[in-house]
C-alpha cells in the first residue's frame, strides 16, 4: 500500500495516493478535468496541453499541465480558477480549429473526447478569421483491422506510444510541423502488429477506427455486458457489446490484475464466431425433432444403463458450472480432453492454449488422462457416451480421438451437447443445442488462476436451449422441465462456491469486477512479462469507464 | 374544489321553448337558403376533385433529399433513428467509394405504420436529408408495404412540383452541413 498526502484541489482538501499525477488525483475524487493525451496505462506525454491547472509554487501561481505534474503533499491545486479555465479553453480551440467535424459519418461519435470535452470544457463562440487548412488524408487504408483518417488526428500520440512502447513494432508516427503536422504510417509499413484493434479504442478521436465494426452500429445503440474472452487461456475481461441480440463488438474491460486495458486482435475479431454455424433445434440422427423428444428420449435411452457404461467427455471450453454439473451428476466415467496447445503466443498477452478453461477443470478435479476409458471404448464396454462443448471429431493428433474414430461403431449411443453445427454433429445420435457462453451466465478460471464471470448478454434463439450445465443435468438425473433444481446457470454456480473456501463468500452477482484470484498453481507466466505497462497505475483509483 | 353550477333560471315566454325552437329554425333555414342560392360560400371542400392549398408548415409524408449529383444526402448518422420516438426509422449504413462521402445509407426505411408524424427525425437531421414535405393528404394502402417507405421511395421525387419547396423544417437553415456554419448558425440564435 504506498503512501497517502493531502492535497488541497479546488480549496477542498482530499486524500490522494504520494506520487500519483494530478490527472489521476482528479479522477479518484470525481474532479472534472479533460484529457486527451494522458492515460492510465501508457507513458505520459503531455502533448496536447489541455489538462491544465493552476497551482501554487514558491515562485507563485503557475498555470501546468495536470498530467506531468505529480502531486506534493499540501500542494495546492485549482482545475477551475479562471487561469486554468482559460488555458483549457484555449488549448481546446486549437484541437478544433483544423478539425473536420464530421461526427455524423464518424464512427467515433459518442465515445468522442473531443465531443465530450468540448460539451464540458469548451467555447461556443467561432473566432477563426482565415481559411480552414485542410489536412485531407481520409478513409486511408492503414492496417489489417485500421482505417486512418489524418484530418480528425488530434496529434495526442497515444497509438504511437502504444504501438512504440507496449507492442514495440513502431508503425505510425507525426510528420511534418506546425499546423501541417499529421499521423502517419511509415514507409513501407502497415498497421499489422496482433494488437492493432486497441490502437482505435485509445484514439481519444475518430482518426483510427476498425473495420470491422466502422459503420455498423452507432455506439450508443450499443449495450455493455461483462464477459470474458475465449479464445485463449488468459481470459482478457472484456465487454460484449450488442444490440438487436447481435453482438457487434468486444471491447477490452479494464482489469488492473490482468489484462490492463488491452486485448489481442485474435479475441477481438473473434466476436462473429458466436452468430456462426449455430444450431437451434436438437437432431436426432440428422432429423430435427423437439426438445420434449429429445430429453424423453434420452432419460428413455440412459435408464437401461448402468452408470459405469455411460462415459462423459468434455474439453476445456467449457464454463465451471459445466464441470461442476459433471462431477456432481455425472459419475466417475466423465473426462476433460485438452487438445494440443498449438496457438499463437508472446510475452503480452497471447496464450497458445487456444480454450478458456483448463484451469477450471483442473479446479474441479476432472480426470484428464485418457487411457482407461480408451481401454473400455475399445473392449466394447461403453454403451454411450456424451460430448460437452467440444468438436471431437475435429481434433487432429489425439490419441482420444484417433480411438474414437476406429472403434465409433462399438459405442452404440452417442449424444452431443454444442452450440455449434461442427464436424461432430454429423456424427451422432442426438444432437443438444445449448447456449453460447454470452447466452448465458458462467465462471472461468484463466490461465493464471483468475476466476472471472462471464454475464448473459444475448437472449438464446429458442427458449428450451438450455446451458450446458443444465442440459447435463436434466440429461444425467433424468429430471422433467418442472423438476429441475436450476433455471439459470449462475444458481449452478451459487450451489457450487458451497463447497469451496475461495468461493463460498462471493454469491455469482458480488463475483467482484476483477475476478476472484484463486490459490492454486498457475499454468502459464503473469501477462506483460518483462513490459513495463502500469505507468500511472495508483491505488485510488477508480475504473476508467472509457479509454 | 367542487364547483356547483346552478340550472338558468327560465321565466315567461322562455319556458315555453316555442320561441327559442323557433329561432334554432330559422338560422337553419337560414343556413339552407344561402347553400341553395351561394353555393360557392359552403364551407365543405368537394374532396378529391376541390383541394385545398396545404400549409408551408404542413407535416406530410418523409422524403430524403439529394446532392447536385443525385446520391442521397443522407450519411446514414442515424440521429433521426435515434431520436424517433417510435422506432420506425432502420438505416443500415454503408461505405461509399468516396473517401470525402465515406458513409452513406443502404437501406433506407420507414415504417409509417409506426410513424407518429411528430416531425423529430426531421429537426435531428444535421444535413437537412430528411423532410416531411411531400404534399399528400392521404396515403393509405391496401398492404402494409405500401405503406413502409423504402430508400427509392424516400428518394423518388425528381420531377415533383414540390421538389425545391422549402418544406418543414422548424430549426435550421437549409445549407447547414458543414461545421463552420453550424457554429455560425448557434452564434446567431443566441
Ligand atoms: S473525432 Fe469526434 S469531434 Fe471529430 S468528427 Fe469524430 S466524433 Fe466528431
Ligand atoms: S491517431 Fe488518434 S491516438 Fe493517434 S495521435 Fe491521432 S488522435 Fe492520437
Ligand atoms: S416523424 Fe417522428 S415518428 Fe415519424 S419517423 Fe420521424 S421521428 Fe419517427
Ligand atoms: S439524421 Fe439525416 S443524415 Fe442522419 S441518418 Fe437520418 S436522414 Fe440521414
Ligand atoms: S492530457 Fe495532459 S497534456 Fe495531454
Amino acid at each position: 500500500m504506498q503512501k497517502m498526502i493531502t492535497v488541497n484541489i479546488n480549496n477542498q482538501e482530499y486524500e490522494v495516493q504520494e506520487d500519483c499525477n494530478i490527472v489521476e488525483a482528479c479522477d479518484a475524487h470525481n474532479i472534472p478535468l479533460q484529457r486527451f493525451c494522458y492515460h492510465r496505462y501508457l507513458p505520459v506525454d503531455g502533448s496536447c496541453r489541455t489538462c491544465m491547472v493552476e497551482i501554487e509554487t514558491p515562485q507563485g501561481m503557475m498555470v501546468t499541465t495536470a498530467c506531468t505534474t505529480k502531486v506534493k503533499p499540501g500542494m495546492a491545486i485549482y482545475t477551475n480558477s479562471e487561469k486554468a479555465v482559460a488555458a483549457q479553453k484555449s488549448a481546446l480551440e486549437f484541437l478544433l480549429l483544423d478539425h473536420p467535424l464530421d461526427c455524423p459519418i464518424c464512427d467515433k461519435a459518442g465515445e468522442c473526447l473531443l465531443q465530450d470535452n468540448y460539451f464540458d470544457f469548451g467555447r461556443y463562440d467561432f473566432r477563426r478569421t482565415v481559411a480552414r487548412y485542410f489536412k485531407g488524408g481520409k478513409a486511408l487504408n492503414a492496417g489489417e483491422h485500421i482505417v486512418l483518417d489524418q484530418e480528425r488526428c488530434i496529434l495526442c500520440r497515444r497509438c504511437i506510444r502504444f504501438f512504440d512502447e507496449i507492442v514495440r513494432t513502431p508503425e505510425l508516427g507525426i510528420i511534418s510541423r506546425g499546423h501541417e503536422s499529421s499521423i502517419s504510417l511509415f514507409p513501407e509499413k502497415f498497421i499489422r502488429n496482433p494488437y492493432s484493434g486497441n490502437s482505435a479504442d485509445i484514439c481519444p478521436v475518430g482518426a483510427l477506427t476498425l473495420k470491422e465494426f466502422r459503420f455498423k452500429q452507432r455506439v450508443w445503440f450499443l449495450k455493455k455486458t461483462k464477459s470474458i474472452c475465449t479464445q485463449c487461456a488468459r481470459g482478457c475481461s472484456i465487454y460484449i457489446e450488442h444490440n438487436k441480440n447481435t453482438v457487434w463488438r468486444f471491447m477490452p474491460r479494464e482489469n488492473p490484475a490482468l489484462n490492463r486495458v488491452w486485448m489481442c486482435d485474435r479475441g477481438r475479431f473473434s466476436f462473429n464466431k458466436l452468430h456462426e454455424k449455430r444450431i437451434f433445434t436438437p437432431l436426432k440422427h440428422q432429423e430435427e425433432i423437439s426438445f420434449n423428444q429429445l430429453y424423453d428420449d434420452i432419460a428413455e435411452l440412459l435408464k437401461t444403463r448402468r452408470s459405469g457404461e455411460i462415459a462423459w467427455v468434455v474439453g476445456p471450453f467449457s464454463s465451471n458450472e459445466t464441470y461442476y454439473a459433471l462431477k456432481t451428476y455425472c459419475g466417475d466415467n466423465a473426462v476433460c480432453l485438452m487438445p494440443p496447445a498449438s496457438g499463437e503466443r508472446d510475452d503480452l498477452l497471447m496464450l497458445a492454449e487456444e480454450y478458456p478453461n483448463a484451469q477450471g477443470a483442473t479446479f474441479f478435479g476432472l480426470q484428464t488422462e485418457t487411457a482407461p476409458l480408451i481401454d473400455k471404448i475399445q473392449k466394447g464396454r461403453i454403451a454411450a457416451l456424451i460430448i460437452v462443448e467440444m468438436d471431437l471429431f475435429n481434433l487432429r493428433n489425439d490419441s482420444f480421438a484417433q480411438c474414437l474414430m476406429e472403434n465409433i461403431h462399438k459405442i452404440p449411443l452417442k449424444i452431443y451437447l454444442t452450440a455449434y453445427r461442427d464436424e461432430t454433429v454429423a456424427r451422432v445420435d442426438y444432437v443438444v443445442p445449448v447456449r453460447t457462453y454470452a447466452e448465458t451466465n458462467g465462471t472461468f478460471i484463466n490461465a493464471t488462476s483468475l476466476l472471472q464471470k462471464a454475464c448473459q448478454a444475448l437472449v438464446p434463439e429458442h427458449p428450451d436451449i438450455d446451458a450446458a450445465c443444465i442440459a447435463l443435468y436434466t440429461i444425467a438425473t433424468g429430471a422433467r422441465k418442472h423438476q429441475r433444481r436450476y433455471s439459470d446457470a449462475s444458481e449452478m454456480y451459487d450451489k457450487l462456491r458451497s463447497h469451496y473456501d475461495e468461493l463460498r463468500s462471493f454469491q455469482f452477482n458480488q463475483i467482484p469486477e476483477y475476478g476472484i484470484a484463486l490459490n492454486m498453481p498457475k499454468r502459464a507466466d503473469e501477462p506483460f512479462k518483462g513490459i513495463h505497462v502500469d505507468f500511472n497505475v495508483c491505488s485510488t483509483a477508480k475504473p476508467l469507464e472509457e479509454s | 374544489m367542487v364547483k356547483i353550477v346552478r340550472r338558468p333560471h327560465l321565466a315567461g315566454m322562455r319556458k315555453l321553448y316555442v320561441v327559442e325552437i323557433l329561432g334554432g329554425l330559422l338560422t337553419t333555414l337560414a343556413h339552407v337558403l344561402r347553400n341553395l342560392f351561394f353555393p360557392e360560400k359552403l364551407p365543405t371542400v368537394f374532396y378529391p376533385e376541390n383541394r385545398k392549398a396545404i400549409p408551408a408548415a404542413y407535416r406530410g409524408r418523409h422524403r430524403l433529399m439529394k446532392r447536385e449529383d443525385g446520391s442521397p444526402r443522407c450519411t446514414a448518422c442515424m440521429l433521426c433513428a435515434t431520436s424517433c420516438p417510435a422506432f420506425c426509422i432502420h438505416i443500415q449504413a454503408g461505405e461509399a467509394d468516396d473517401p470525402f462521402k465515406e458513409k452513406y445509407p443502404v437501406d433506407f426505411t420507414i415504417d409509417l405504420l409506426r410513424c407518429v408524424f411528430c416531425g423529430l427525425c426531421v429537426e435531428a437531421c444535421p444535413l437537412d436529408a430528411i423532410r416531411m414535405d411531400v404534399p399528400l393528404v392521404s396515403f393509405a394502402g391496401y398492404r402494409r408495404e405500401d405503406v413502409i417507405l423504402t430508400k427509392e421511395i424516400l428518394l423518388q421525387h425528381e420531377n415533383a412540383d414540390y421538389a425545391h419547396a422549402p418544406g418543414y423544417n422548424p430549426h435550421r437553415p437549409l445549407s447547414v452541413t458543414h461545421g463552420v456554419h453550424y457554429i455560425n448558425f448557434l452564434k446567431n440564435i443566441k
